[in-house]
């Protein structure tokens, strides 16, 4: 077991093979061998470490991507889609789902950075500049004439 | 927080799965946005067609700035109708001008070419000058055209359809030479629409004079049986690495030195002969599709017997929905674990089609099916109800293509309204978001 220390000072412990799923805590592991101290982690909070080690529990048997898995990424699997759990999970409130992908991102867990990236994409997907500001809540500081020369500009841009 | 507190590399990661039109949306929303979108990860996939003149005109514009056009790595190109067009011509010239700037381009996709030799030999050549060229995708290619890029020899990934189906690639063609050219660097070569006399590449390949020609980092090869297969077609020594294999020959299996090629082999794309001795010495495979199922019941049975309990993805194309039935009743028992199945029936029978439809909730129901494909001529039926038979019986199953020959349609289970005790239900989706839920679904397991 691994004792994980969050930024608000709780404790999580949990099994060493959840633990493994971040390359960061598993590089630890391996730096320091068999001890009990506990790991700190300054950088998450107890709510989303929480939920980032529901996705290490959920994905704990599945074998970690390779280096070419991840390479390949650019060009062989370029889809947005995300698998039925993995999308049940994800719906979270937007802080949350950035907090999810800053904390997936410091703990290196690619696939869970992965399926943040990919949700904030397809959310992304398809809108109009307007609804983006919304959706994000932007404030356009674009003027109507400049906003309609990069538009003009890019013409070619289409979601093909 | 905000979506521009995220780090650099998180947003080039977000920016890079996000298609240009709605990328272009996202950089006009704030200055800030358009001062990271703009202008590289706008420029980072860009797609043409010829027949939009002013997209062509102002993408040209647009590559007078160098940073964009450094920027400019994966290029699609469609030439629809271009032989059509009477300003083809210049939209050719234009083209041209863009790509010889494009001194970082990785990857070109050419769809819908025109099937016109002048055409394509201008862009040919312009493509064989391209010092960074990794990854080529070409649609109805006329085989000399693709003379002038037999010399590149950094390629990793070629894909190439000629523009008939039955064209004969022999011996010494512009292809066979490109992939002799470009053996120390090809992952993966897509060559099974053309007829590629491969029994002679792989007698080069064994044959010491020549130096026994092997490509060491191809992992995914799919090839289509020449005229003249010849039986001893050794494809061991020359692709050491290979485990998705598809070829549409029979022979091959049958020869011992293919023995450690068909064990290490994690998908299988081919004729129900070959299937069947690749069945009986590997278990780990986890993808076959089948090109003709057997129609003899004695044969059938016995292939499905050996078929691997390990098996995930399963595609079968059969003639008429009764040998598909025969072969679906037994997945349950032989395949388990099946999460992807796509079957297509060949036959041109409207009511037996119809019948295979209404069977294949209650067949399937024991599977964790993730994804259906159904290809038959079912001409018209009611949509809406097979689909809730699918989603109430299914509960694993995500997305559901259907295929009457006539139109298609894809299907997506919808699991924002799938509260407690609801299973949601299948909604229709556009054919791109269609195409990458299904491209999701079939490539999970390779």
């Amino acid at each position: 077991m691994v004792n994980l220390v969050t930024s608000d000072n709780e404790s999580f412990t949990v099994e060493k093979a959840v633990a493994s799923r971040s390359v960061l805590i598993k590089n630890m592991l391996e730096d320091v061998g068999e001890s009990d101290q506990p790991i700190p982690l300054p950088n998450v909070t107890a709510s989303v470490l929480k939920k980032v080690l529901e996705y290490c529990d959920h994905h704990k048997n599945e074998p970690m991507p390779t280096s070419e898995d991840l390479a390949a990424e650019d060009t062989r699997k370029r889809t947005t889609d995300i698998g039925e759990w993995d999308q049940k999970f994800i719906q979270v409130d937007q802080e949350m789902l950035f907090e999810i992908i800053l904390a997936a991102n410091y703990l290196d867990i690619k696939p869970l950075l992965d399926v943040g990236c990919k949700t904030v994409a397809n959310m992304i997907k398809g809108k109009t500049p307007e609804e983006i500001r919304k959706l994000f809540n932007i404030v356009n500081d674009f003027t109507p004439e400049e906003e309609a020369q990069i538009k003009k500009e890019n013409e070619w841009a289409e979601d093909r | 927080m905000s979506l521009l507190s995220l780090p650099f590399d998180v947003l080039s990661s977000i920016f890079s799965k996000t298609p240009a039109g709605s990328l272009l949306s996202l950089a006009t929303s704030c200055r800030s946005l358009r001062d990271i979108i703009i202008p590289e990860f706008l420029f980072q996939r860009v797609a043409l067609a010829t027949r939009c003149r002013a997209g062509l005109d102002s993408f040209r514009d647009r590559m007078r700035d160098p940073v964009a056009r450094d920027a400019v790595r994966y290029l699609t190109i469609s030439m629809n109708a271009l032989d059509r067009d009477p300003h083809a011509p210049q939209s050719l010239t234009i083209i041209e001008d863009i790509m010889l700037g494009l001194v970082n381009l990785r990857g070109v996709r050419m769809v819908d070419s025109c099937n016109c030799f002048p055409v394509e030999g201008r862009i040919m050549r312009t493509l064989a000058s391209l010092p960074h060229l990794r990854r080529l995708h070409i649609s109805n290619s006329y085989q000399y055209a693709l003379e002038s890029i037999q010399t590149l020899t950094s390629l990793q990934f070629i894909s190439i359809a000629p523009s008939t189906a039955t064209f004969h690639y022999p011996a010494g063609s512009p292809v066979e030479e490109l992939l002799i050219n470009s053996r120390d660097a090809l992952e993966e070569i897509h060559l099974s629409d053309m007829e590629l006399d491969f029994g002679h590449l792989t007698w080069l390949s064994s044959r010491a004079a020549c130096g026994g020609l092997v490509w060491p980092r191809v992992h995914t090869l799919h090839l289509r049986v020449h005229a003249e297969e010849r039986q001893e077609v050794d494809f061991a020594h020359p692709f050491p690495l290979v485990d998705d294999f598809a070829f549409t020959g029979s022979e091959w299996a049958k020869c011992p030195c293919n023995l450690p090629f068909m064990k290490r082999l994690q998908f299988f794309e081919g004729t129900w002969e070959a299937m069947a001795a690749i069945w009986t010495i590997n278990t780990t495979l986890r993808c076959a599709a089948l090109c003709n199922a057997p129609s003899d019941a004695i044969c059938l049975t016995d292939l499905i017997k050996h078929m691997p309990t390990n098996l995930r993805d399963f595609r079968v194309k059969a003639a008429g929905a009764l040998a598909l039935l025969e072969i679906l009743e037994q997945l349950k028992e032989v395949a388990p674990h099946l999460t992807y199945l796509d079957v297509t029936d060949t036959r041109d029978s409207e009511s037996l089609s119809v019948y295979l439809l209404q069977c294949l909730p209650e067949i399937l129901s024991p599977l964790p099916l993730e994804y259906l494909a159904v290809t038959a001529p079912f001409g018209e039926i009611a949509r809406s109800t097979y689909l809730s038979a699918l989603r109430d019986i299914i509960p694993s199953l995500q997305g559901v293509y259907l295929n009457s020959t006539q139109d298609f349609s894809y299907w997506r289970r919808d699991v924002c309204v799938r509260g407690e005790g609801s299973v949601g239900s299948f909604v229709g989706q556009s054919q791109m978001d269609g195409e990458e839920t299904r491209e999701y679904y079939s490539t999970r397991w390779r």
